[in-house]
């Protein structure tokens, strides 16, 4: 039965995963309406390993790949559907339950049933977009600007442009909070090498915004002929609530 | 040893202007490594031609040899006028790694389609080290 933690499997695999929908309450309104209210925002997983005896060693591996951290990516295959079912779960430490010896001598256990609540990560990945529609005539600070609605911190970022343009030069783009500029090394849009995306950029070390952060594209070069156009700036963010 | 963080996000792609067959058309460099869970795309002028549409592919440029994540390509339909992407089908294991290349390729069109938004949701392995 297919079962990962953090994509890695376990040396003994569980032999039934029970999905359990998360409980609700229903109410009754005073005009006769039902009202059902969903607790929790995920389904707890039971994965039951061993009927026979887990292995001494599953414990151990169990709490290895927890390393002291309580949330792990959880993949597992949903019978129903049939493919393999990714989510966040709290993985409980593992302790043995009871143990005894096997006719041969081996020390085993009891089975051992995690219960593996789905978690709702305090962050969000989202993918923020600085686009400039048109051609770059000239350079400046806050081509395009947008609000931060969260505090975060920038993960990554990538760009491409529709029309790297022609002449000596390229176009080249920085990203700041007005006070702090997110590149140690800024993009480079290159017209030799023609992938049309961006390259050469560099983050800076603590590459965070707050909320109410107004997030700015600043193209600081273009191209000698001023024709490169249709750009956009992707960050990676985290965001935090 | 590093932990693994599930999250699910849009990457945009975008066919500003006057569209036309090729491929390139936009490009996106992804971050993590990860699964695409579906797409959706709008286009602001379908163009015209009845029982005609602009179809649309998406590639990995990055992996030997180039793999391509339809098997059926969605389309832009001038007959149904939604304006909406319809249809289409990925892959069985629709997934990229981090750093991978993914292109929009524009395979068909109709008459005069333009300006044009692709978003994959897509499902990112954020790794870890506690």
């Amino acid at each position: 039965m297919y079962f990962r933690i953090d994509g890695l499997e376990l040396i003994q695999e569980p032999e039934a995963i029970d999905i359990i929908p998360p409980g609700s309450q229903t109410f009754t309104t005073s005009g006769g309406r039902r009202i059902i209210l969903q607790e929790g925002i995920g389904s707890t997983l039971n994965v039951a390993f061993g009927k026979d005896g887990v292995l001494q060693e599953l414990i151990e591996d169990l709490n290895k790949k927890r390393a002291n951290v309580g949330v792990h990516l959880i993949s597992f295959e949903d019978a129903f559907c049939r493919r393999i079912v990714h989510i966040n779960g709290n993985v409980p430490p593992a302790s043995l339950i009871s143990q005894g010896y096997e006719s041969s001598g081996r020390l085993t256990y009891s089975d051992l049933t995690l219960t593996i609540p789905q978690v709702e990560l305090p962050s969000l990945l989202t993918v923020l977009e600085l686009n400039y529609p048109g051609t770059l005539a000239t350079t400046g600070d806050g081509k395009v600007k947008l609000e931060a609605t969260a505090p975060g911190r920038i993960l990554g970022v990538d760009g491409f442009i529709g029309n790297l343009g022609s002449g000596g030069g390229q176009t080249k783009i920085q990203i700041s909070n007005g006070l702090t500029d997110y590149l140690s090394t800024r993009g480079d849009f290159i017209i030799a090498s023609g992938t049309n995306l961006m390259e050469n950029q560099v983050l800076i070390s603590s590459p965070d915004f707050y909320r109410g952060d107004i997030i700015e594209l600043d193209v600081d070069e273009i191209p000698g002929n001023s024709d490169s156009a249709n750009l956009s700036v992707y960050l990676w963010c985290l965001l935090f609530r | 040893m590093a932990i693994v963080q599930y999250y699910i996000s849009e990457v945009p792609f975008r066919l500003p202007g006057a569209i036309t067959v090729a491929d390139n058309k936009w490009k996106r460099e992804m971050q993590f490594r990860g699964e695409i869970l579906g797409y959706r795309g709008f286009i602001k002028t379908l163009g015209t031609g009845g029982g005609t549409s602009t179809d649309i592919q998406l590639r990995n440029q990055t992996t030997t040899p180039d793999k391509d994540y339809f098997s059926t390509k969605p389309t832009f339909e001038v007959d149904s006028a939604s304006n909406l992407l319809e249809g289409g089908e990925l892959i069985a294991s629709p997934t990229f790694q981090a750093g991978d290349v993914l292109v929009l390729d524009v395979d068909a069109i109709s008459t005069g389609p333009a300006d044009a938004e692709v978003t994959l949701l897509c499902g990112f392995f954020r790794e870890i080290v506690p």
